[in-house]
């Protein structure tokens, strides 16, 4: 079936001469293209280091707003149990806890994964 | 010594562009060949192949090499050309009848597309009248000799169906053929 010449010097006929200078112009709009994201990937860092950030401090301020509530709470002695300063202290150390062992989580599926395309790629 | 692609990939994606110059190298006239040949009269081939390979720098993290380089970029030269042509090719094609291509022996038309008929000078016309993705499966596998897997691939098509849609179109050709060649005895 593919020895179909007529068919095959029809198409043939069909195409033109790249011009000389392609390579040329499409690395330039390839290097554009790059610029370009570039840019735009740091103006998401940027914009993505604020929320961050803000969130973070808003959490801290937060945090130890509360660690000082229940510090203050437990030096006045003021009728607080000893097991509900241990409910507090707990509920305060949770978060963290949680949090630290689930970006341990995702780092270890990171590097699982990339352990894993390695194999694939017979590296 | 010469880098295999997968090589000059690792390379741009880890940060190291001007390396995407040797696969532009590599495939920038095969594929501006494939565009030449299947996209309709009017359309700039030079600018498709740059927005092509644009798009394959961006999109290079998402090969996943199941195919080869060159599988890979032609799907994308496929699809941009697909998206690109869409309006102007409804207007050109000519719409066959199903009962006349059923009607058709696939013998027939191979001996008549393999002989030294006059009727064929009207051959590069009816590839103009033909669909730009009919014109992309005859021109990857009769001119590019491409393996009916690998054109599935760049095609997003069962192998299945690329030897049905070949034999159709083969029997869509000698029918376009044989009215073209009709029209100029007229």
């Amino acid at each position: 079936m593919k020895t179909n010449s007529n068919l095959k010097k029809a198409i043939a006929a069909r195409g033109t001469q790249p011009p000389a200078s392609m390579n040329m112009q499409i690395m330039a709009a390839v290097k554009l293209a790059e610029a370009r994201r570039s840019r735009r990937r740091l103006w998401t860092n940027v914009i993505l280091a604020v929320v961050g950030v803000f969130f973070v401090a808003a959490t801290l301020a937060v945090y130890c707003g509360e660690m000082f509530a229940v510090a203050f709470r437990a030096l006045r002695f003021d009728g607080m149990s000893a097991s509900v300063f241990n409910l507090d202290l707990l509920s305060l150390l949770a978060p963290p806890v949680v949090l630290l062992l689930l970006a341990e989580l995702l780092i270890q599926r990171h590097f699982f994964r990339q352990d894993a395309a390695k194999i694939h790629d017979g590296r | 010594m010469k880098l295999t692609d997968a090589e000059i990939i690792n390379r741009v994606l880890s940060g190291d562009t001007d390396s995407f110059g040797l696969l532009v190298d590599r495939y920038s006239s095969r594929v501006f060949g494939l565009v030449s040949k299947v996209a309709p009269g009017g359309v700039e081939a030079p600018d498709i192949v740059q927005e092509i390979f644009v798009r394959a720098f961006t999109r290079l993290s998402r090969f996943d090499g199941r195919c080869s380089f060159g599988t890979w970029l032609y799907s994308l030269a496929y699809r941009l050309v697909i998206d690109l042509c869409r309006a102007s090719v409804a207007s050109r094609t000519v719409a066959v009848d199903e009962e006349r291509l059923k009607a058709i022996s696939d013998s027939a038309v191979d001996v008549f597309l393999e002989s030294d008929d006059t009727r064929l000078c009207a051959l590069p016309e009816a590839l103009d009248m033909i669909s730009v993705q009919d014109r992309t499966l005859v021109t990857l596998f009769y001119f590019e000799e491409m393996p009916v897997v690998d054109i599935a691939v760049v095609m997003d098509m069962t192998p299945a169906n690329v030897k049905v849609r070949l034999h159709r179109i083969r029997k869509q050709l000698y029918i376009l053929i044989n009215k073209l060649a009709a029209q100029y005895e007229d």
